[in-house]
């Protein structure tokens, strides 16, 4: 027989991770639940919100169980939702026992596949290649790639100093449009526009959209549509910062 | 000639989707899956923008990179918006985003206002075309059976 509270604990701790890496509202909502049917009671709830987690095993035993956890600190990872589904799917297929599956999950959330410089490089590389995909010049693209990187240490470290998303994409932008006038100066033949798309490029909510629009398909209305303020929030703030870097360097 | 540009950005699209996975930390055996998928999503987008809006191509084209990454996510058995973000992400609608910001410096209120309308189209068409194909049943992706995998020992 297994234990009710260390199943809730476990789907809890599953349904957060998922959550806080930026799985959508009814893929967490899914996970918990089959976590909890494979409980004997009947009548088990999960409920997933863009914010806050609910799940509940009605038991003759002890009475009715219910836990609750919010859910605050968002940034993307997507390794840790591929990991998280694998853990869920080998449990409740009975490979791995809930003791397993619960260690398993503590040591996923502690671990990262990539060194912290060879995201950073990478960010580069995206902004870099974005640039050159959406018709910019060789010499804008080296710029980018530079943005990249200094975007990418902005993004390493505001997903350990827990700065809000906004602040994040405010500065990000502000470098990007700062710096690309500041290049401009120097390499008369650059094209300040190129630059600052390529380098906005991996900030932009296209993640959180399309999770939004996933979410409302689904029925999930409220998560939706606060998911998509969320999106336009992020917009407005790469906007705003890239407006601000622009006219303070007196383009 | 326009053909060879088209592969160079798609293909330039494929490092750069491969980057932009790592950056979110996506698992090492699934980059490349993701590359493919950005590759998809911009050569649909090139190509079809030849001959129809690009509203319409955004639409067609973030379909067809959907019904891949449900492919992939049915063979290689991981969530499917792991394939789906890197494969839309060419064309989400940046430039226009720096259009209205640009135009709004500008003290240019019309466009401003078109522009967002303009985004808000894209996004929207990336979200509608997304849905026509995460509407269909997951058994309609099985149709191509999965090579059978070794279980794996327990670590």
């Amino acid at each position: 027989m297994m234990d009710d509270n260390l199943l809730l604990k476990f789907a809890l701790d599953a349904g957060e991770l998922m959550l806080a890496s930026g799985g959508e509202t009814h893929r967490v909502q899914d996970t918990m639940h089959r976590i909890l049917s494979v409980s004997h009671s009947t009548g088990v709830e999960a409920l997933a919100m863009s914010t806050f987690l609910i799940v509940s095993i009605p038991s003759k035993k002890s009475g009715s169980l219910t836990l609750t956890r919010g859910v605050y600190n968002r940034s993307v990872n997507f390794g840790k939702i591929c990991s998280v589904n694998e853990i869920s799917r080998a449990f409740v297929s009975r490979q791995i026992t809930l003791k397993e599956a619960a260690n398993r999950l503590e040591k996923i959330s502690h671990t990262s596949a990539y060194r912290p410089i060879s995201r950073i490089i990478s960010s580069g590389v995206a902004c870099g290649g974005f640039t050159l995909v959406l018709n910019g010049k060789w010499i804008d693209a080296l710029a980018a790639f530079l943005f990249g990187i200094l975007i990418g240490i902005l993004i390493n470290q505001s997903g350990k100093t827990k700065l809000p998303s906004f602040f994040t994409c405010l500065i990000g932008g502000f470098i990007a449009g700062a710096g690309s006038v500041i290049f401009q100066r120097f390499v008369p033949s650059a094209g300040t526009d190129m630059i600052i798309i390529g380098s906005i490029m991996p900030m932009l909510p296209g993640m959180t959209m399309t999770n939004s629009i996933r979410d409302i398909m689904e029925g999930h209305y409220i998560s939706g549509t606060s998911k998509m303020a969320e999106a336009l929030l992020i917009a407005f703030a790469i906007a705003g910062g890239v407006g601000f870097g622009i006219t303070t360097m007196g383009h | 000639m326009e053909f060879l540009i088209i592969l160079f950005q798609s293909f330039m699209s494929f490092c750069a989707c491969v980057a932009f996975s790592v950056v979110f930390n996506a698992p090492k055996k699934e980059l490349i899956y993701c590359g493919i998928s950005g590759f998809l999503g911009w050569f649909f987008y090139a190509v079809l923008s030849l001959y129809i809006s690009p509203t319409m191509a955004t639409l067609i084209s973030s379909a067809l990179v959907t019904a891949f990454s449900r492919f992939a996510s049915y063979h290689r058995q991981a969530p499917s918006t792991l394939y789906h973000i890197p494969g839309i992400m060419p064309m989400v609608p940046g430039t226009v985003v720096y259009n209205t910001m640009a135009t709004a410096l500008g003290g240019m209120i019309l466009e401003t206002y078109s522009n967002i309308l303009l985004g808000l189209k894209l996004a929207g068409a990336i979200g509608a075309g997304s849905i026509l194909i995460l509407a269909l049943p997951y058994s309609f992706f099985e149709i191509i059976p999965r090579r059978k995998k070794k279980i794996k020992a327990n670590p």
